[in-house]
């Protein structure tokens, strides 16, 4: 079993004092292993926000399963899923507000998980405190708080306190949606840096496109699907016999009911309208499209 | 293993929990106001009772002992004695071995500095001998050792107001005597014509000698010289300071000031038995001690009243019950039938009570400015409450179990609460020793009082305030904490309350309304017992005056946004200045400036009722004065007199002093009109048809000048045709009728009430009856009895005709009678000057209400009163100031953005400043408003009980004009305090505004 899997995972939300509900998620599948940084990209309200809280063990799905770890969190009560939120996930937000407790330094803000599990002594929790602050290059500014900070700055101080407890699996929602091109770029590099030196699981959710070709995997979510992967392509280096990813490819994805969805250029480059015809030529599936029904005219 | 990480995670939690309050202060701090003032209030009510604690018990146990109990001294040893084993006259006079035992309990108790001095007086009956006849039965004390105090007082006023000095020897004699101008048929003139150095003979009584069986030809007697005279006059509400030694001789020798005293040496009895009759000394011994009052033989105790700790009213209690204790046995041991007894003891015990009951009634009184405080300290838990989410949002995402936050929550108020305790405490100190100053409204004018403050205040404070924070914030506290994290960061709108669709707040409003004045209407027309009892109104008393207030409230909330929708829309369409946009922050922030509009309005309101109370209070205690009296000064023209008997036409003839009268017409300026007065009181036993007593209280007044005399008293609440009700008075058949009399006989005017009279000649009448002309409910100088039986106490007003009718045809319809003499001044600034000029004219000592009320406006439980009700003002003042300002400061944290936004458009900084000063003035003009209008309301409504006749004279409502300067402080304080926040706002970067928020 891959480390972190969703199984056909709904969530349907009902609208406040009405009737009408809205599908948010419609049947995410999705596998990541350990040590994997993921992004999943998406246009706003596709649901990957929605997501990341079903992965996060910080809302229920409506029906399917998340299991990381090997563990159903689906299944969990809230006290579990409380403790196992403080024990296994760490979190970044897109606002540091949400981040960050706003009257507390930065130093204090990475103590705070450490102290809610009180599992270290003192000592030891200010010695990974510092240490994750100087990983972040954010150890002469311990004393600062949030708002003393810049904005990249304020993200990093999230990334160490998400990082505090030594979670398996980060999960960031739109971490760079409030910060300029360079700064991204830091935050993109900081998280590939983390990922391999710490080999946590990073999943990365995000309208920003710069982020599918930094990481291993893609994927693309649109109304509440995912409806593409884009990977990386592992080529044989000739001279140096190891593998390399120097080509990226963007695979459709087929949800476990056969459910597919192509990609706007695609129907636009092949013409495709309501109806495509699927045929079979030498093991190979080729999309054409179809006429409409008399009946449909 | 498991042990140690349980403690360190307790530790984590512990410093968590410290690391969240340390850097929420800015937050905690506005939420801690309200608890603050809460716990000032209560801490004051401690406070004031603590540093009144002296006073009230010298007020209860000393002052009430003093002046209204049965025995006027601490402690009485009552000694009579008893036959046969009564071992000789002496022994009723054995002063001198009443002081060994004395002594000797006294020291072996260790009550030395307890006793401040004691003595030892009898009373047997001796009669004064005029001539051949005896006359009167006079009651002569003879005194003993120790009372040097009462000789000395006794010596200073004879030096004072009269001649003489005190009898050296059982030869000499001193006369104390009632201070009549004028003889009565009651009394003999020849007690009146005694002159110092006079000498006079002194017998027993002719009922002792009947006893004996001794001849009155050799009737046992004395010649004395009488070497001084006091003339007692009456203690009354005396114009000026006339010294009258009647108080002193009530302390001493149980006197009334209208009795006889002879006083001379305790060896008097001896000697007129012995020497005077020496071989019949023994038949008389035997009467006599047979004879209780005749062997009546009392010590009179007086403590040391400043060794008494008020303090420790339980321990003093003690003490004093084991002295008695000790002084029974000491005189039972030497053979003496002792009764000790003292009023300290009950005094103390009703102290106990009374200062846990002024305790309850103080937090009565405090209760709505508690409200206030806790309605504050919710509503500003509600101003952060957003923050607050937002934090536990990030706590929560973190993996922080909603244990850990509800144990952050309650760490943070249990020390909040305690520097709440702290600052509530030192805060109550200052406010409690400046209010307990209070000479008037606002007034801090008084001496310095020793307040005192103790830790078991503190601790208490801290107790109640844990608790109290703890109950309002439990459900808050575990909802919060149980949130689901997106709804802590989010927080979720919601529509209007329930209460608010279905016009519940109108429908409380008008439901409380009709039940009140349905209530009101039940009581005062339904005087039937019976009836009262079985209906439940103790109910309506509670429900009633909870749903008007609480639909006032709810009203108010709706009004507000109703105003400032109207608001929104005038000032869109004048357009004027930045206006229109303040009061869009306002709708925009609704719930908030609601809540302190509400706030406000409650505020101002109790501040009135308040204020209300204090100018209430002192005008109904003036009036109270008044009613006694009747009018700017009164005077009796005698003493009361018992059960006029035999003498009712001549006492009829002799009763009014028609020379005073005419001198005090004449000869006073300042006198407008003078009208003469009838109280009487008298029973009609039960027979003749009569179930069961009936008691009369009638006031007979002269029609004529009576109008004149009282009329201009509007206090007075009678009758606004008065003129009518008078002249009904006239027919001399007629009489005016308490009201609640005339509801419980289910009588009509023009009804004739049979009241059974009683004539020496002609016995019971059972059919007299008089015509009932109208009623009554308040009449200067006939005092109702407010827990009486309306259906056997009966209130009657007649003219001085109906009087004369009755006292010529010999009905007796009184046990006392009583003329009095009521005097109308054209300015009541004048009364003691007047009152001067009547006693030096006439002799009588007039009363004076007016200086009365002055005496009373010194007085401890006056004092007490302003203190509370001032610190209440002063409290909800402070609450509406603290109020605007936490608005203020809220909308500046809350709308940081919209502030940053606004100046990046364009807005200036003296225009962010002007729109926060815009909208706390709006906010402010509705809270004080509608808070005038509320007070103003609620004072006229729940006053209304004290209307209903609860009272023996009528409670008047004072509508506090007198608050208006305080209102206008409240919106100029409020404003200058709103300036603040309102430069932090206009001083704030735009920058780090648009980044941070």
């Amino acid at each position: 079993m891959a480390f972190l899997e969703c199984k056909d995972v709904y969530k349907v939300y009902a609208e406040f004092q009405s009737e009408a509900k809205v599908a948010a998620l419609r049947g995410i599948e999705l596998i990541a292993d350990e040590g994997e940084l993921i992004a999943i990209i998406g246009p706003s309200g596709s649901g990957k926000s929605t997501l990341i809280k079903m992965i996060g063990a910080i809302d229920y799905p409506t029906s399917g399963k998340v299991f990381i770890g090997g563990t159903e969190i689906t299944k969990m009560n809230k006290r579990q899923r409380t403790i196992f939120r403080r024990h296994r996930i760490g979190f970044l937000y897109q606002f540091p507000d949400r981040n960050l407790m706003w009257n507390l330094s930065a130093f204090k803000n990475v103590m705070l998980p450490m102290k809610l599990i009180g599992k270290l002594s003192n000592s030891e929790k200010k010695k990974r405190a510092l240490e994750l602050l100087r990983n972040v290059g954010l150890e002469k500014r311990k004393n600062h708080k949030p708002f003393q900070l810049s904005g990249g700055e304020a993200q990093r101080a999230g990334i160490a306190v998400a990082l505090a407890n030594d979670p398996n699996i980060i999960l960031a929602d739109e971490p760079t949606g409030e910060l300029d091109s360079l700064t991204t770029f830091e935050i993109i590099d900081y998280f590939k840096q983390l990922n391999k030196n710490l080999g946590k699981t990073f999943i990365v959710v995000t309208h920003d496109d710069r982020f599918a070709k930094m990481t291993t995997r893609t994927m693309r979510i649109l109304d509440g699907r995912i409806v593409s992967l884009h990977r990386a392509k592992r080529i044989r280096d000739v001279v140096g016999e190891h593998d390399k990813l120097i080509e990226r490819e963007e695979l459709i994805f087929v949800d476990e009911h056969g459910n597919l969805r192509l990609p706007e250029e695609v129907r636009k480059k092949i013409g495709i309208k309501s109806y495509i015809k699927i045929e079979i030529r030498d093991g190979i599936a080729c999309l054409i499209p179809g006429e409409k029904d008399e009946r449909d005219k | 293993m498991a042990l140690r990480v349980r403690l360190r995670r307790f530790r984590d939690l512990i410093s968590l929990t410290f690391d969240l309050i340390r850097n929420n202060r800015k937050f905690i701090f506005p939420t801690v106001i309200g608890l603050i003032i809460a716990l000032i209030v209560i801490s004051d009510a401690f406070v004031l009772v603590e540093s009144s604690r002296e006073d009230l018990f010298d007020e209860i146990v000393f002052k009430s002992t003093g002046n209204n109990s049965q025995y006027s001294s601490d402690i009485s040893v009552v000694l009579s004695g008893y036959y046969p084993d009564f071992l000789g006259a002496d022994r009723l006079t054995d002063f001198l071995h009443y002081n060994a035992i004395f002594d000797t309990v006294v020291l072996n108790g260790d009550y030395e500095d307890y006793v401040s001095e004691y003595f030892w007086f009898s009373r047997p009956e001796i009669s004064l001998r005029t001539g051949e006849t005896i006359d009167d039965i006079i009651n002569t004390f003879v005194m003993a050792s120790s009372s040097s105090k009462l000789f000395n007082e006794l010596e200073d006023f004879m030096n004072t107001y009269t001649t003489g000095r005190l009898p050296q020897n059982s030869s000499e004699i001193l006369i104390i005597r009632p201070n009549v101008t004028r003889s009565s048929a009651s009394y003999n003139n020849y007690i009146h014509s005694i002159s110092v150095n006079s000498k006079i003979n002194l017998t027993l009584p002719t009922h002792l000698i009947y006893m004996a069986g001794i001849s009155l030809s050799n009737r046992p007697n004395k010649t004395v010289t009488v070497t001084g005279i006091v003339d007692v006059v009456e203690p009354s509400y005396k114009y000026s300071e006339v010294d009258s030694i009647a108080p002193v001789l009530t302390k001493y020798l149980n006197h009334s000031w209208n009795s006889f005293i002879l006083l001379t040496q305790p060896s008097y009895l001896n000697e007129i038995i012995d020497e005077v009759y020496p071989d019949r000394v023994f038949e008389i011994l035997e009467v006599i001690s047979s004879r209780e009052v005749v062997s009546y033989m009392e010590g009179k105790i007086f403590l040391n009243q400043t060794v008494f700790n008020a303090y420790q009213p339980h321990m003093e209690l003690q003490r004093i019950e084991n002295f008695i204790h000790s002084l029974s046995e000491g005189f039972e041991s030497w053979g003496y039938n002792a009764i000790v007894l003292s009023n300290i003891i009950a005094g103390i015990k009703t102290y106990i009570t009374a200062s846990s009951n002024l305790l309850v009634a103080l937090f009565l009184v405090g209760a709505p400015v508690l409200a206030v405080s806790f309605f504050l300290m919710i509503y500003s838990f509600e101003l952060i409450q957003r923050q607050r989410k937002k934090q536990l949002g990030i706590i929560k995402t973190r993996g922080g179990s909603w244990k850990q936050i509800v144990v952050a929550l309650y760490g943070e108020i249990i020390l909040a609460t305690v520097i709440a305790a702290i600052f509530g405490f030192i805060i109550s100190f200052f406010l409690a020793n400046l209010t307990l100053r209070s000479t008037g409204y606002m007034e801090f004018l008084g001496s310095q009082i020793n307040v005192r403050a103790t830790i078991d205040i503190l601790i208490f404070l801290i107790c109640i305030g844990i608790f109290s924070a703890l109950l309002l914030n439990f459900y808050r506290i575990i909802k919060t904490a149980r949130e689901d994290i997106e709804e802590a960061i989010v927080p979720l709108e919601t529509r209007d309350p329930f209460w608010k669709r279905y016009y519940l707040d109108v429908t409380i409003f008008i439901l409380g309304t009709i039940v009140w004045f349905g209530m009101i209407f039940l009581i005062t027309s339904l005087s039937d017992p019976v009836i009262s009892e079985n209906i439940p109104i103790q109910v309506f008393f509670i429900i009633a005056p909870f749903l008007i207030f609480s639909g006032s409230i709810l009203i108010i909330g709706r009004l507000f946004y109703f105003f400032i929708r109207r608001l929104a829309k005038i000032a869109w369409k004048i357009d004027w200045g930045i206006f229109p946009f303040a009061v869009h922050n306002i709708i925009r922030y609704k719930h908030a400036a609601n809540r302190a509009a509400l706030l406000l309005t409650l505020a101002v309101s109790f501040s009135i009722i308040s204020s209300s109370l204090i100018f209430s209070l002192d005008k109904t205690e003036k009036l109270r004065f008044y009613y006694i009296a009747g009018a700017d000064v009164s005077f009796s023209f005698d003493e009361e007199i018992i059960q006029p008997s035999i003498w009712i036409k001549w006492y009829w003839e002799h009763a009014v002093d028609t020379r005073a009268i005419q001198l005090v017409r004449e000869n006073i300026s300042h006198v407008s009109s003078v009208s003469t007065i009838f109280t009487a009181q008298g029973i009609a036993i039960p027979g003749l048809g009569l179930t069961q007593a009936l008691h009369f209280n009638f006031l007979f007044v002269d029609v004529t000048t009576y109008e004149d005399t009282i009329r201009n008293y509007p206090e007075f609440h009678l009758s606004g045709d008065l003129s009518s009700l008078l002249e009904k008075l006239n027919n001399n058949a007629s009489v005016l009728l308490l009201r609640k009399n005339f509801n419980a006989l289910g009588a009509k005017i023009g009804n004739r009430i049979y009241l059974p009279i009683y004539s020496p000649f002609f016995g019971w009448n059972a059919n007299r009856s008089w015509r009932v002309e109208g009623t009554f409910s308040y009449w200067p100088n006939l005092l109702t009895n407010t827990s009486a039986d309306y259906e056997t106490n009966f209130w009657l007003i007649g003219s001085l005709g109906l009087l004369e009718i009755l006292m010529t045809n010999s009905y007796l319809i009184t046990d006392t009678l009583e003329a009095k003499c009521i005097v109308k001044l054209d300015s009541a600034e004048n009364a003691e000057e007047v009152a001067e000029s009547i006693e030096k004219l006439t002799g009588y000592t007039p009363s004076v209400p007016s200086i009365a009320s002055d005496e009373y406006k010194e007085s401890f439980t006056r004092r007490f009163n302003l203190s509370v009700l001032n610190t209440n003002v002063i409290i909800t003042a402070i609450v509406a100031i603290i109020c605007m300002t936490m608005f203020a400061f809220y909308i500046s944290i809350e709308r940081g953005k919209e502030i940053g936004i606004e100046r990046a458009l364009g807005i200036t900084r003296s225009q962010t400043a002007q729109l926060f000063l815009i909208e706390t003035s709006i906010i402010l003009c509705f809270g004080i408003v509608f808070g005038f209008v509320t007070g103003m309301f609620f004072t006229a409504v729940f006053f209304q009980i004290t209307q209903i006749g609860a009272l023996p004279t009528p409670f008047v409502i004072i509508y506090p004009i007198q608050i208006i300067p305080i209102l206008i402080g409240i919106f100029i304080l409020s404003g200058i305090c709103t300036l603040f926040p309102a430069y932090l706002a206009s001083r704030t970067d735009i920058s780090r505004i648009l980044k941070v928020e």
